[in-house]
């Protein structure tokens, strides 16, 4: 399978989707109306992913920022890997951003895999 | 050729010194009116996120004024209607002192004003943890819904981050149309990073 990588926009994150690694990276900020055209490729590749996955997944989170639009999509993309097993989501957030972080504790309780919390620099 | 003689034959003149007292009035730092699209809104939003970088730099009320920015312009562009009669929609980024403001006015369908008012006022009535609540029901729902529901979700996240109660008002237009001034605000917080 090939792993994935895009570069970061004014609305949209970096993303790589490491098949190798069983990782899969998030970065930046998400703020696209319609996202559609950005994750459906992505959303894509994660079905094809936990068909044959690898034996351990990590999914780090490092917005700064998402809009409402990008809200659901991660919902859904987080509930993808809700029944595959030894996945982790490593939810980042800059240390004031209390927000973000109370964001990460909602996913958390609405998608029920493991989460680590960690702050960004 | 005197001052006073522009004022007669260009008397869009006189609007700009109005505009310009009114806004330096109200504490402006930006706003724009017109046509609303994608284009239009990444703009102004990268506009907005300069002059927020300067006024609240690297810090949580940043992240919230800008996150508000970006609901309410997302909202905006959302319900902004080019065929109708009346395609221009405003948004605002004002300052008082420590409390900041974020408006936008568009007009939307007589018929879907009730609807707007009931969700404003549900959200007007709940504290921070009902909030929350509203926040997570909306967000599962939403998936089973198609796309169309985000505005509900935008206005719950606008007012989580705001910590007020939300401003918002109708003016009848014609007998299809309400102009729908919406207004949250926020305080700078004392950062303690």
């Amino acid at each position: 399978m090939e792993s994935m990588k895009l570069q970061s926009t004014f609305e949209t994150p970096a993303v790589s989707l490491d098949f190798e690694a069983g990782r899969l990276e998030f970065t930046g900020r998400s703020l696209p109306e319609d996202t559609t055209n950005f994750y459906r490729p992505i959303l894509n590749w994660i079905d094809n992913y936990i068909q044959n996955p690898n034996l351990k997944t990590e999914i780090d989170i490092k917005l700064e920022y998402f809009n409402t639009a990008t809200s659901k999509v991660l919902l859904n993309l987080l509930s993808k890997f809700k029944n595959s097993r030894d996945v982790k989501v490593n939810w980042f957030h800059y240390e004031e951003d209390e927000d973000m972080l109370e964001s990460g504790k909602e996913y958390e309780e609405l998608v029920k895999i493991p989460f680590s919390f960690q702050t960004m620099e | 050729m005197t001052m006073d003689m522009n004022f007669d034959k260009f008397s869009n003149l006189k609007t700009v010194y109005e505009l310009h007292k009114a806004m330096e009035q109200n504490q402006v730092i930006i706003a724009y009116e017109g046509e609303f699209n994608s284009n239009i809104t990444q703009s102004v939003l990268t506009l907005a996120e300069k002059n927020l970088d300067q006024k609240l730099e690297k810090s949580l009320s940043k992240r919230r004024a800008f996150n508000i920015a970006v609901e309410c312009l997302q909202n905006i562009s959302t319900h902004s209607d080019r065929n109708s009669a009346f395609p221009n929609s405003i948004f605002i980024i004002g300052q008082e002192g420590n409390e900041f403001y974020i408006s936008s006015g568009n007009t939307i369908k007589q018929s879907k004003v009730e609807n707007l008012q009931k969700k404003l006022d549900q959200i007007n009535n709940l504290d921070p943890e009902g909030l929350k609540q509203l926040h997570m029901q909306a967000i599962k729902e939403s998936l089973k819904e198609e796309e169309s529901s985000n505005a509900g979700l935008g206005l719950i996240s606008i007012a989580r981050r705001s910590g007020n109660k939300l401003g918002y008002h109708f003016v009848s237009m014609d007998s299809d149309n309400s102009f729908f001034s919406f207004q949250a605000i926020f305080l700078k917080t004392e950062e303690t990073s």
